[in-house]
């Protein structure tokens, strides 16, 4: 009699463990696919439709955008790094794919920093000309206020003369 | 006599850089603009290119001289690409041995869905994917499906961006066997 509970306790025990165990498995591996579907969202943030204009590839609606985000995470799943994958769709599709200059890319850098160049340029050069017709300016004014009024010496004489006409 | 400062003024400098600035994207510009302008491919020998296959062989434009060479753009996404592969197939088998060559450049796809639609109709001349679509910048092609007509001197006979049908890619093939 005795010998049967143990022996239902041990079974039960061991069901037990398998559920915590299951339980615990379950929630690894969906925490894990959670970890390589953010990856695959950032990576299909950081590419472009190859087809379209001003579409990134996680929110292009065409066929051939459902076919690479398929790809990203086929490639994540097999264990591919994010550098991995960006360079086999940049051999495949082109540059033009990501959404960002690439490191060691000379020229891509250039067209990247010339236009933010050229506005810092031109930045520059308008607060030169504004300050510059600013102090121009402040110092006209100047000028007109010292000439627009007469030295203290003269007024003080005028008044006095003013005074003995009257 | 006027005397001549060495150092040049602050504003005559940020002027200088300015308009040196603007004269190089001008450049940068005209130089963009000439490069995307379209320029004649049929008439003119046919753009040089070397292509990958899928079964890992190389295929280059220029090894095939002397041929009549079809050089198909096309996608396993393109549904017009589906319509036209049984006709391109049908005709690689009938004018394989009569010194006809279909070359296949897989256009902007993803190599499992390309496989599915190689296997899918049977696609069994040379075919590759277009790396960095550098082939079909070269071809200026605008969409798929697209073909290109090569004669036997490696000039462009003729370029039709539109789905083929049976008798177009017959009479072109004939028109430039005959010619």
């Amino acid at each position: 009699m005795r010998v049967q509970s143990l022996g239902r306790r041990a079974a039960l025990g061991g069901v037990l463990l398998v559920l915590i165990g299951g339980l615990g498995w379950a929630s690894t591996a969906a925490a894990q696919e959670d970890d390589l579907e953010q990856q695959a969202i950032q990576i299909e943030e950081s590419l472009n439709c190859p087809l379209c204009e001003g579409f990134t590839l996680h929110e292009c609606p065409l066929l051939i955008c459902d076919q690479m985000r398929a790809v990203i995470r086929q490639k994540l799943a097999a264990g591919a790094s994010r550098e991995e994958i960006v360079a086999s769709f940049v051999a495949l599709y082109g540059e033009e794919v990501v959404n960002a200059p690439l490191l060691g890319e000379g020229f891509n850098w250039s067209a990247w920093l010339l236009p933010f160049l050229a506005l810092a340029g031109g930045a520059a050069w308008l607060a030169y000309v504004l300050r510059d017709w600013h102090r121009r300016r402040g110092a006209i004014a100047e000028l007109e206020s010292v000439s627009a009024r007469p030295p203290e010496e003269y007024i003080r004489r005028a008044e006095e003369e003013l005074g003995e006409i009257d | 006599m006027v005397a001549t400062s060495p150092w040049v003024r602050p504003r005559t400098l940020a002027q200088g850089l300015i308009l040196a600035l603007a004269a190089g994207l001008i450049t940068l510009l005209a130089l963009g603009l000439s490069a995307r302008a379209p320029k004649a491919i049929v008439g003119n020998p046919a753009p040089e290119f070397e292509l990958e296959l899928f079964d890992g062989g190389v295929v280059r434009l220029s090894a095939l001289r002397g041929n009549v060479v079809v050089i198909n753009f096309w996608a396993s996404w393109c549904g017009p690409c589906r319509d036209e592969a049984p006709i391109l197939v049908d005709a690689w088998h009938a004018y394989r041995d009569r010194g006809v060559v279909f070359i296949g450049i897989d256009y902007v796809d993803t190599e499992p869905e390309a496989h599915a639609f190689m296997q899918e109709f049977a696609v069994d001349y040379p075919n590759g994917p277009d790396k960095g679509q550098r082939i079909a910048r070269q071809y200026q092609i605008t969409g798929v499906p697209e073909t290109f007509f090569i004669d036997r001197q490696g000039r462009v006979a003729a370029h039709y961006p539109l789905p083929l049908t049976r008798h177009l890619l017959i009479s072109n093939i004939e028109l430039l066997l005959t010619a």
